[in-house]
């Protein structure tokens, strides 16, 4: 079935306010989804809180980008990073299952008897495992980020340490939102199976807004860029038809 | 679910009286219930997929090891609430036992652990989400028995439930990946973390795995010198737990094994009434009798003198106030 070569896509934004500059998030979020990339969102909040703005156009760019979203106090951020993560592979993953139980069988795992759903789902968790998993982290990086930038950074490592457990390919990118100097986006940490931990130590608070909508639209090109990559490395197969279609129908709204 | 609700599962048709909620797991809730086979947990979930991979995993588990509880069916109640019934395990979480454990009951309980996990790793599985609150000890002889089967993972898969103070990868002892090892290391953390009456600051969660690493090592040095390099060894998964446990009871039997003075920050909270008293000889003095720690010690004598302090001041003003208005005091 070619499950080895498809691929999910996951954006995870890691903020604390609100977005000020550049393209709306939302609408960034919305188009990231339509080009089958699931964009979910953390709110990390030290005691004090969002702000109701904050929140809500988190959950805006959540509900757009067909993922989830949290706020939580840094301590639980790397939990969550993972949960989400986990949980978003999993629903991707049964989406694609129904709809194929749907044009077979007429119903959705649901509505099979509760021992043979347990043996369909035995089957999505072991492609859950071994399906390749692209996750670009993007970390808002303004002055109010500060105090929390250690716990981010113990975060994002943990979460790719998690990732190297599984048996399916595994890579993370990392973006910094400002970037320093005039570029609203930085690149902190290319796709890769390893993190670098030294561009991870520097990757610290930036001047500037909180472009969040910029920092998904970057988040997009790196999926592209590496997308076209592996495909002038493989040569096409009869694969290679049902896998993007794998790919694509798996977040179609 | 509330309590009193009767459910009535939509293909076995098999009903439940709900009797109160046992507690909350990583991914659903569990309720002791009235079936009509007795009492029984039932674990519900808004996720089918979770339920069904647990169901999985208890079905083939109870097959080869008794110490997960004994499934017994699996249904679903309306369109978000899927469920499993299984044994119902009375008994008291090691995380509220822990501090009442003499060094001989304490070895016991190492023991226990180490045979459930043998038994588990026998079959090919690890249990992953190994911590003081899955842990209970149950029953008369005591005895281990394991609970939330959510983390159960077959060898050489990645670790999909976990919690970080008793995961390796949190401290920098290895990876997240699914082996004998990974549970091991569990074992040695619940023991020093634990048994050792020890409670990692929030704090940890923003320092390296190095940093962290050494917050563990000052945990270890408060046990006896003759333990230490077992831990260490145990800790780095060095040793499969059945090696684990015989080398732990060796030890015990010679010197039960306790840490130096408690620290003031106990784990598990003060034992609710709730759970029957667990392990034969726990009585409450010995874990606690070593001498109460110099920092629990000084916490109190400084509350005491405060309020002995504001008293006599309350007295004197009193009785200046009263001295004035009879007009002694001028």
């Amino acid at each position: 079935m070619g499950g080895q070569q498809a691929v999910i896509r996951q954006l995870l934004v890691i903020t604390d306010g609100c977005s000020n500059v550049g393209i709306d998030p939302v609408a960034a979020a919305a188009e990231a989804r339509r080009r089958g990339v699931v964009v979910n969102v953390i709110g990390v909040v030290d005691k004090g809180d969002m702000g109701r703005h904050g929140r809500e156009e988190a959950m805006s760019i959540a509900d757009a980008g067909g993922g989830m979203c949290r706020v939580v106090e840094p301590s639980l951020l790397s939990a969550t990073a993972q949960m989400m993560t986990q949980q978003t592979v999993q629903m991707t993953l049964q989406q694609v299952v129904n709809q194929e139980l749907m044009q077979v069988m007429g119903k959705s795992a649901e509505d099979l008897p509760p021992v043979e759903r347990s043996r369909v789902m035995q089957v999505v968790d072991k492609l859950e495992e071994e399906l390749s998993l692209h996750v670009v982290v993007a970390v808002d990086t303004s002055a109010s980020m500060k105090d929390k930038m250690a716990t981010v950074r113990e975060a994002i490592r943990d979460l790719a340490f998690s990732l190297q457990a599984r048996q399916g390919e595994s890579r993370v990118a990392v973006l910094a939102f400002p970037g320093s100097g005039d570029e609203p986006v930085r690149l902190v940490q290319p796709f890769s199976e390893q993190l670098n931990v030294t561009a991870l130590e520097n990757m610290l608070v930036a001047r500037g807004g909180t472009p969040t909508g910029p920092a998904i639209e970057r988040g997009l090109a790196l999926f592209d860029e590496i997308r076209g990559r592996d495909e002038e490395d493989r040569p096409p197969t009869a694969d290679d038809q049902p896998v993007r279609r794998w790919g694509d129908e798996a977040v179609a709204p | 679910m509330q309590c009193g609700d009767w459910v009535v599962g939509k293909w076995t048709g098999e009903p439940f009286q709900v009797e109160r909620p046992l507690g909350t797991g990583a991914n659903g809730e569990v309720y002791l219930v009235r079936t009509r086979r007795g009492l029984a947990a039932v674990k519900v979930c808004p996720n089918a997929s979770d339920i069904a991979l647990e169901w999985a995993v208890l079905e083939r588990l109870h097959r080869v090891s008794g110490t997960f509880p004994k499934p017994m069916w699996i249904d679903d109640h309306g369109p978000s609430a899927f469920f499993y019934v299984m044994e119902w395990i009375p008994g008291t979480p090691l995380s509220q036992a822990a501090a009442r454990l003499t060094g001989h009951a304490a070895a016991a309980v190492v023991r226990g652990i180490a045979e459930g996990l043998a038994e588990l790793h026998a079959a090919g599985y690890a249990f992953c989400d190994l911590k003081p609150d899955n842990i209970v000890i149950a029953g008369d002889p005591p005895h281990v028995r394991f609970v939330d089967a959510g983390g159960v993972t077959p060898f050489g898969r990645s670790v999909r439930q976990f919690t970080p103070y008793y995961d390796r990868a949190f401290w920098g002892l290895g990876t997240r990946r699914a082996e004998p090892s990974y549970d091991v290391t569990a074992l040695a953390l619940v023991i020093v973390i634990c048994l050792g009456g020890l409670a990692p600051p929030v704090s940890l969660t923003g320092q390296t795995p190095a940093q962290r690493q050494s917050w563990l090592r000052r945990g270890i040095r408060r046990w006896p010198e003759g333990v230490r390099p077992l831990l260490e060894q145990a800790l780095a998964g060095r040793m499969d737990a059945r090696q684990f446990a015989a080398a732990w009871c060796r030890q015990a039997a010679a010197r039960p094994a306790r840490p130096g003075p408690r620290v003031p920050t106990a784990p598990g909270h003060p034992t609710a009434s709730r759970g029957r008293p667990a392990v034969a000889g726990a009585s409450a003095s010995v874990a606690a009798g070593r001498g109460p720690g110099a920092g629990r010690k000084r916490g109190r004598d400084w509350t005491e003198w405060l309020m002995w302090i504001s008293l006599i001041g309350a007295l004197t003003s009193t009785a200046c106030a009263w001295l004035t208005s009879l007009g002694w005091l001028r």
